[in-house]
């Protein structure tokens, strides 16, 4: 058996829009990180998200 | 060939938890610095002092809430985290030559315990109105989706595989996360409310935005890349993510087969020791010039030490 451990691509089919309205975060968007960089960018998109939808944040 | 409880043993936790007392005793030894460097090094900055202090006086169910309150995922953080390069590495007890608080255990401790005891620490907020979707159930979309839910927006979550979780279900190593633990705390999620649509592949972006407020993409990363070389299509050739999702999802069954692995760092260590841990009779890295004489050399050499595949 030969296993390829040579990184991981992107889903490429998937156009993500250039619209306010859409927001990214995790391995997509930092090419690979740790579980606690997507859960960082995660918490923060969501204060942003809230943000934009016109709640307050603390 | 490995018997059951060999290979049981081979993945096992490579942490295993603190008990009670000891959780106690390693409480006590923080120093609760005012500026913590463990919560600055911390990507979610959670407030590590404060987490231990509560620890420390008993508090299990309120030092929980100051880790998940910051990381949704602090049960499978407190599993997978690199801690040498984050908080722990950033533990005062270092500069003092002395081993540093076991941060990641001890936040284990206290988020196990209101995974056991299925302690409901967070609720949905007030209704807002809005609805937002989230393409992709894994870590990032999951976060984002725990805090908007608990800020009172409607959220629909759409994941193309079976299960949620991401790589967290799908490719962590299982010595480190077992697949049941990161669907608890998926599922601890999911129930404030989040409609959770898996086997669900979005297409386009823009037709949600028909339908949703706001939308977050967060599809991580899919296949593995390829080499490009011939023979990459023959059988017995796997890629690292389905050889992970393939142990992770199907009994385990000793193989005695020799195994290669082509590094590179993100997956190396749980590639090249799980064929090992399978008792393939051997899991080798070759360097890239043993696969291709016409690849450039990168003058530089995996260190002698790492070579060894069984660690």
């Amino acid at each position: 058996m030969i296993i390829l451990a040579i990184g991981q691509g992107a889903r490429t089919e998937l156009k993500v829009p250039s619209d306010p309205r859409v927001f990214t975060g995790g391995d997509c968007a930092n090419g690979g990180a740790e579980i606690v960089n997507a859960a960082a960018e995660g918490v923060t998109a969501a204060k942003r998200i809230h943000e934009f939808l016109g709640g307050v944040v603390r | 060939m490995l018997t059951d409880e060999q290979l049981a043993a081979n993945f096992a936790d490579i942490a295993p938890p603190l008990t009670n007392d000891a959780a106690l005793l390693e409480a006590n030894k923080c120093l609760f610095c005012h500026d913590a460097p463990c919560t600055i090094a911390c990507p979610t900055h959670i407030d590590v002092p404060a987490f231990i202090k509560k620890i420390a006086s008993g508090n299990l169910r309120g030092s929980a809430r100051v880790i998940l309150s910051a990381n949704p995922f602090g049960h499978s953080c407190a599993r997978a985290c690199p801690v040498e390069v984050l908080c722990e590495g950033a533990c005062v007890l270092n500069e003092r030559d002395e081993q540093p608080i076991k941060i990641a255990l001890l936040q284990r401790h206290a988020t196990d315990y209101v995974l056991e005891k299925k302690l409901k620490l967070f609720a949905p907020g007030k209704p807002t109105g809005k609805r937002v979707a989230i393409v992709g159930a894994g870590p990032a979309g999951l976060a984002c989706a725990r805090d908007l839910r608990c800020a009172g927006h409607a959220v629909t979550v759409f994941e193309a595989k079976p299960q949620p979780g991401g790589l967290n279900t799908y490719g962590i190593a299982e010595y480190k996360l077992k697949a049941d633990v990161a669907l608890a705390e998926v599922q601890d999620i999911v129930d404030l409310g989040i409609e959770l649509k898996t086997g669900v592949t979005v297409t386009s972006i823009n037709t949600l935005l028909g339908e949703f407020d706001a939308v977050f993409v967060g599809v991580g990363l899919g296949s593995t890349k390829k080499l490009g070389i011939p023979g990459e299509e023959l059988p017995g050739v796997i890629d690292a993510l389905t050889f992970i999702e393939h142990l992770k999802t199907h009994p385990r069954r000793s193989r005695r087969r020799a195994g290669a692995v082509r590094p590179t760092c993100r997956r190396i260590t749980m590639s090249t020791s799980w064929p090992r841990r399978m008792a393939a009779s051997s899991g080798s890295t070759p360097h890239r010039s043993e696969l291709s004489e016409t690849a450039p050399s990168l003058g530089w050499n995996w260190p002698a030490e790492r070579r060894s595949p069984a660690t």
